[in-house]
């Protein structure tokens, strides 16, 4: 008897609950996980702690495009391979400059995480070092985010 | 000649009339319920402008259900803090599907961005916020624009890491693996509730 089809009295459950127990198991090779973990939680701590650096390294360049029309063309240019980066219909419009700060939070946090897996995947990294690592770091993104608290950002 | 007898026996019927009528009541409004809560972003269809009904509903169901598998997963923060093992294998697999909805809800995001950014004569909602509501656009659509592509890195790690670590995380060794991890699953739920919510505020006061 397959669990998730079947209640504990062993009667069959309604079809829609069958269905979420299905999403909830697949695929089944993501179920089950890897089947070497790992022993130190450098990994973990390599993979977050990039997430982290991407979204600060998108939130500087942000504010740096709009301190300079010079910086802000290299970032455009620099996300141009984005699908509508640099559409000239002005109804349907373009992203611009959005499409280059995107383009540096995926390099930043995929680069940034290639080199920490290396340097951390044997080490132990203490969970002061993950947290703040990570954490701290996705706070001052976030407030980065919110213009009002940098007046240099234009109000229109 | 022997009387064939049943192999499988039917269920005893436990319920009395009253508490049927119950179940099936409760059962119908809550399909009722979440059917009208999924029908929010199709309520688009219905807007004037073409670019609404298209790129507006597409980028609404996205970002509906990211927000809704993101908040399941936030929910599973807590199970799995206190090292609960039998969620993992149903949190592996929905923060996989949680990383794709997000992925679709950027670049839907994206192609709504494009028209949002038109200039104010075809009628581009950005420019017409600046000259409007400059502090929709100063508080609120630039928080979204920007925090909003944070969940994709964030889901993309908790997504590599319950999948590597696998049922090893509820181990005691791990204990600094499992407590980062289920505050990552609840920064998603944050930035996807932020998202949705200011996203719907800027479609309030100007659609695309």
């Amino acid at each position: 008897m397959i669990r998730s089809q079947h209640s504990r009295s062993g009667a069959l459950l309604p079809w829609y609950t069958r269905f979420w127990n299905w999403c909830k198991q697949f695929p089944a090779i993501l179920a089950t996980g890897a089947s070497t973990p790992p022993e130190t939680a450098g990994i973990a701590a390599a993979a977050l702690i990039s997430a982290a650096i991407g979204a600060v390294m998108m939130m500087v360049t942000h504010h740096l495009i709009h301190t300079s029309v010079d910086r802000e063309q290299f970032i455009e240019w620099l996300g141009s391979w984005i699908p509508g980066s640099q559409n000239t219909d002005p109804v349907t419009g373009n992203i611009g400059s959005y499409a280059g700060i995107e383009t540096v939070l995926l390099v930043g946090w995929l680069v940034s995480w290639v080199i920490l897996h290396d340097l951390l995947q044997h080490r132990q990294v203490s969970t002061r070092t993950i947290f703040f690592g990570t954490f701290g770091l996705l706070v001052v993104a976030i407030v980065m985010c919110w213009h009002p608290l940098f007046p240099y950002l234009p109000l229109q | 000649m022997k009387e064939l007898t049943p192999t499988t026996s039917t269920p005893v019927r436990e319920l009395p009339r009253s508490a049927d009528l119950a179940q099936v009541s409760i059962y119908g409004l809550s399909f009722l319920s979440a059917g009208l809560f999924l029908f929010l972003p199709f309520v688009n269809l219905l807007h004037p402008s073409p670019w609404q009904r298209s790129i507006g509903t597409t980028h609404s169901v996205a970002a509906l259900l990211t927000t809704i598998v993101a908040a399941y997963i936030g929910h599973l923060a807590f199970p799995l803090i206190r090292g609960t093992k039998k969620i993992l294998p149903q949190l592996r697999t929905l923060i996989f599907w949680s990383t794709l909805l997000s992925f679709l809800g950027i670049v839907s995001g994206n192609w709504a961005f494009m028209r949002y950014r038109a200039g104010i004569e075809y009628g581009g909602a950005s420019a017409w916020l600046k000259v409007n509501s400059p502090l929709t656009h100063y508080m609120v659509a630039q928080y979204h624009e920007l925090s909003t592509v944070f969940i994709i890195p964030f889901s993309v790690a908790c997504t590599w890491i319950l999948w590597r670590y696998g049922d090893s995380i509820v181990a005691p060794e791990h204990r600094a693996v499992r407590a980062v991890t289920s505050i990552a699953l609840m920064v998603l739920m944050f930035l996807a509730m932020g998202g949705m919510v200011s996203g719907l505020g800027i479609a309030k006061i100007r659609a695309l």
